[in-house]
């Protein structure tokens, strides 16, 4: 399939178009928008079952078919928020909290992302390896708490030590992180799916199955709704650090792919991994950027992880990402 | 029984704020809370989370003393960087001993 055609195969599937959707609405003032309540259950439902299913796939994989795409993963955890921050520092002359806020947001992973390059892969006819779940959750966190490190540092460095109220807030945060609902949930999910095994699922797969589309369709619609009240701040961020927002995901998003090629995943799985580099998280990092780093300025992070990078991700990023896995594996 | 003046503290603040809010009161003295998710928007640049109109009010029954204490407080450590605002207006309550710390 042409590059052309992959390009509007994705921007015709449901979820792409109830984003675009989302986005239209806001665009027009309607007053459209999810109850906040259904919102956040539907993040639980999503969340949950991507949680369950890679729970029980990786009941039936074995360890040395993850060693290698996990340790990959831990890799460019620990990589992209680095880069982020120099991008932003160097290229986008941000200063040096501001830089690590955005960094934080870079270096994570959002998961509904995640979602949208699953299901890609799966409409391309390549689906991505089941175990894919358990590297999004190995994404998460490091990247949060590199990109905090360095922001907290500078912070040090710049006003005395870190006081003692400090410190309480970094356990704070690694407790939020740890606790918050994605992490919860994901890895609840995988830990009951394992435990439980196929057989032990039957029961509860058309539950989490077959509304699954559909509920990601409705969530699609909401975070349409959400990137389009973002749009009238894009004036505010300016335009450098609107050309990060699609730079980053591009640099990182190659990086994936390619570690994941190198890892042994398949076309399917290397493009769900480079896309979860690519990916800016706007659910775990916000709020423990907001707590540790105050003086950054929340609109930027904002702003460039929900109004640029995941529409960029979920219209452009994905598909590229499909075809340069697709190149490597020749 | 008697009526008894007292004041009411409310904080309307960025939802990331509440825990700490809360622990700083109750650190302080304060017995209770009450905290309910509104909607609104204030002079401040500075809005945080998905929703940006989405803000806590916390509502804490104090003596004027504690109130002044927990206002002054929150005013040092969080107005310079996030999006804040705290009043506090005259009540009158029952059962001032329901407020005390024992």
């Amino acid at each position: 399939m042409s590059a052309f055609e992959i390009l509007r195969t994705n921007l015709l599937s449901p979820i792409v178009l109830a984003f675009l959707l989302g986005v239209v609405t806001k665009l027009m003032k309607s007053e459209l928008s999810l109850p906040k309540d259904l919102y956040s259950s539907l993040s639980i439902y999503l969340l949950l079952a991507i949680g369950l299913k890679g729970g029980i796939e990786l009941s039936e994989s074995s360890f040395q078919v993850i060693a290698w795409p996990a340790f990959a993963t831990l890799v460019l955890g620990c990589v992209t928020p680095i880069s982020a921050y120099f991008i932003m520092r160097k290229l986008g002359r941000f200063g040096q909290v501001d830089a690590a806020a955005l960094a934080a947001h870079y270096g994570s992973v959002s998961a509904v992302t995640f979602i949208a390059a699953n299901q890609f892969v799966e409409h391309m006819g390549k689906t991505a390896e089941g175990f894919m779940p358990t590297l999004l959750t190995l994404l998460e966190s490091p990247g949060i708490h590199i990109a905090l490190a360095i922001g907290a540092l500078k912070r040090a460095k710049n006003n005395s030590s870190l006081s003692s109220g400090d410190k309480k807030t970094t356990w704070a945060i690694f407790h939020e992180i740890l606790t918050g609902r994605s992490m919860i949930l994901l890895v609840g999910g995988l830990v009951i799916g394992f435990l439980m095994g196929a057989k032990a699922y039957e029961p509860v797969k058309p539950f989490f199955e077959t509304g699954f589309k559909g509920a990601l369709v409705l969530f699609l619609l909401e975070m349409g709704i959400v990137a389009g009240s973002r749009l009238s701040d894009l004036k505010k961020v300016g335009l450098p650090l609107i050309s990060l927002g699609i730079l980053i995901p591009i640099l990182h998003g190659t990086l994936g792919v390619f570690l994941g090629d190198w890892s042994g995943l398949s076309v399917g799985g290397a493009t769900v991994l480079g896309t979860m580099a690519a990916s800016a998280s706007y659910i775990a990092a916000p709020p423990a950027v907001r707590m540790t780093l105050p003086e950054a300025n929340p609109t930027y992070y904002l702003t460039a992880s929900l109004a640029v990078t995941f529409p960029f991700n979920l219209v452009i990023g994905i598909p590229l990402f499909f075809k340069f896995a697709e190149w490597l594996a020749g | 029984m008697k009526l008894i003046n007292f004041k009411l503290v409310t904080i309307i603040c960025e939802p990331v704020l509440s825990s700490s809010i809360l622990t700083i009161s109750e650190d302080l003295g304060a017995t209770g809370f009450t905290v309910t998710e509104v909607r609104g928007q204030g002079n401040g640049e500075k809005s945080s989370g998905e929703i940006p109109d989405l803000k806590s009010k916390i509502e804490i029954v104090a003596e004027p003393q504690l109130a002044l204490k927990i206002m002054n407080a929150l005013a040092e450590k969080f107005f310079e960087n996030y999006s804040l605002i705290t009043y506090s207006s005259d009540i009158s309550i029952l059962r001032p001993e329901k407020f005390e710390r024992v």
